[in-house]
């Protein structure tokens, strides 16, 4: 292994760092309700085609940590107290790889009853899992493996788009935008951001050059799998797809910023350890 | 290319665990993906990947709590708003008289050569016309929690919008779907 890919002695650091941002994610959830003991046993759901949707729904587990309030505070506080034991001991498998499990567990309990394969949590729900590596060397390859897993997300999102075909559909941005942002528009016709939007739908070409150059910010990705040298041009394309989501699709993936991590180099994160 | 061979190779020397399930996630993921199935968790690959057609309208779902509109304007509360809101859009499509529980086509084939009862397996994987019938409840139960306000009475509407050559929605229909 070439010493930029050995990442064992920011092993603690890294481990520290995503744990804490995954604990702050979480807090925010519990401050807006939607931990499972929060959820007041939902009536409807969604499974689709998702194997691990069913899997998991026939299995009980969300019925049973959403539906007796004693179960849900149990696996909440189990979540939370596991998530911060992988933060004050980050080499203990027991703790980090328990996390890692709750928090997957949670992720597709939560998309199970919100009708809807929701994308936030999609960096969370795998990147934890490195934690639960057994050596540092080891550490070392599954950490690497999830900076692949970031290009993943969105280079296979752009291949989706050009063999489905929404590349090639020039008006897929303003389409996209009336139909995000036609209930905010309709509620809050008089604010300056209905004001903005209502004038780009109306100057339609400018919605839809952004909508293809989110497309090629997707894109980007794929050169993550050829290259480590344009890495911080792939954190840029994160942050840049973070915000035109934000604010042209009313939809706050910040939580999937966490990909920007398995993104960072050995020597930003020596950089963090001499800070911390 | 030479990274991911050597990245691949060296993962397969060291790890066969994790290159296996590396393999198996991204064969499954990808076979299924091409059909526009979603049968792996987070990402929904067909979402905005399909050619959007332009709509004349747009049907949302309106809740009134103790005759006050409940909504949020600020994409940063996606958090609070988003229990409710994702789940009243499917609300909407299954509380439509025309709506039939999702047809499983190629899964109903497999049970069948398996020899499972999928008819048996249809409302474990669909929620019962009971359920959805309990939803205007649980919503006014949950919001009630969410806000810490004990609400009264709610009212879900289905409300069609249209797009004038202003560029602004205007209402085009309102209609009330259910009252708890």
């Amino acid at each position: 292994m070439s010493t930029e890919n050995d990442f064992s002695a920011s092993r603690l650091i890294i481990t520290r760092t995503v744990v804490l941002s995954s604990l702050l994610f979480l807090l925010w959830r519990l401050f807006s309700g939607i931990l499972p003991h929060q959820l007041a046993a939902p009536a409807i759901y969604k499974l689709d085609y998702d194997f691990s949707l069913w899997t998991l729904k026939l299995a009980g587990i969300p019925d049973l940590i959403t539906g007796n309030i004693t179960a849900g505070i149990i696996f909440s506080v189990s979540l939370f107290l596991c998530g911060g034991l992988s933060f004050l001991f980050p080499r203990r498998r027991l703790w980090t790889l328990s996390y890692a499990i709750l928090y997957l567990l949670y992720a597709i309990t939560f998309n199970i009853y919100i009708c809807h394969g929701t994308s936030y949590q999609a960096g969370f729900a795998v990147i934890l899992f490195a934690f639960a590596a057994g050596t540092d060397e080891d550490f070392s390859l599954w950490w690497r493996t999830m900076r692949y897993y970031a290009c993943f997300i969105y280079g296979t999102c752009f291949l989706w788009k050009i063999i489905h075909g929404a590349i090639w559909d020039w008006d897929h941005g303003l389409d996209c935008m009336k139909l995000n942002l036609a209930e905010y528009l309709f509620h809050y016709p008089h604010t300056t951001m209905s004001n903005i939007y209502v004038w780009l739908i109306r100057h339609p070409v400018l919605v839809n050059i952004g909508d293809k150059l989110v497309f090629l910010a997707e894109g980007a990705f794929l050169l993550g799998f050829f290259t480590k040298k344009l890495d911080w041009l792939l954190i840029v394309c994160a942050v840049f797809i973070f915000l035109s989501v934000y604010l042209f699709a009313d939809v706050f993936f910040l939580e999937l910023l966490v990909i920007i991590f398995p993104l960072l180099s050995k020597r930003n994160w020596q950089r963090v350890q001499r800070q911390a | 290319m030479n990274g991911r061979k050597n990245f691949l190779a060296e993962l397969r020397q060291k790890n066969k665990l994790l290159f296996s399930a590396i393999i198996i996630y991204l064969s499954i993921n990808f076979a299924t993906s091409i059909w526009g199935w979603q049968t792996t968790p987070f990402y929904i690959w067909a979402m905005y990947s399909i050619p959007l057609r332009p709509q004349q309208q747009y049907e949302l779902a309106e809740v009134y709590c103790d005759g006050q509109l409940h909504t949020d304007p600020h994409t940063y509360n996606d958090y609070k708003r988003m229990m409710a809101d994702y789940s009243l859009r499917h609300y909407l499509v299954l509380a439509d008289s025309s709506h039939h529980i999702q047809d499983y086509h190629s899964f109903k084939k497999l049970f069948a050569l398996a020899g499972g009862d999928f008819n048996r397996l249809i409302y474990r994987i669909n929620p019962t016309p009971a359920a959805i019938n309990r939803y205007p409840a649980w919503l006014k139960s949950y919001l009630s929690q969410q806000t810490g306000k004990q609400i009264g009475s709610l009212q879900i509407y289905k409300v069609t919008l249209q797009y004038g050559s202003d560029g602004r929605p205007f209402l085009a229909d309102k209609k009330l779907l259910a009252a708890e």
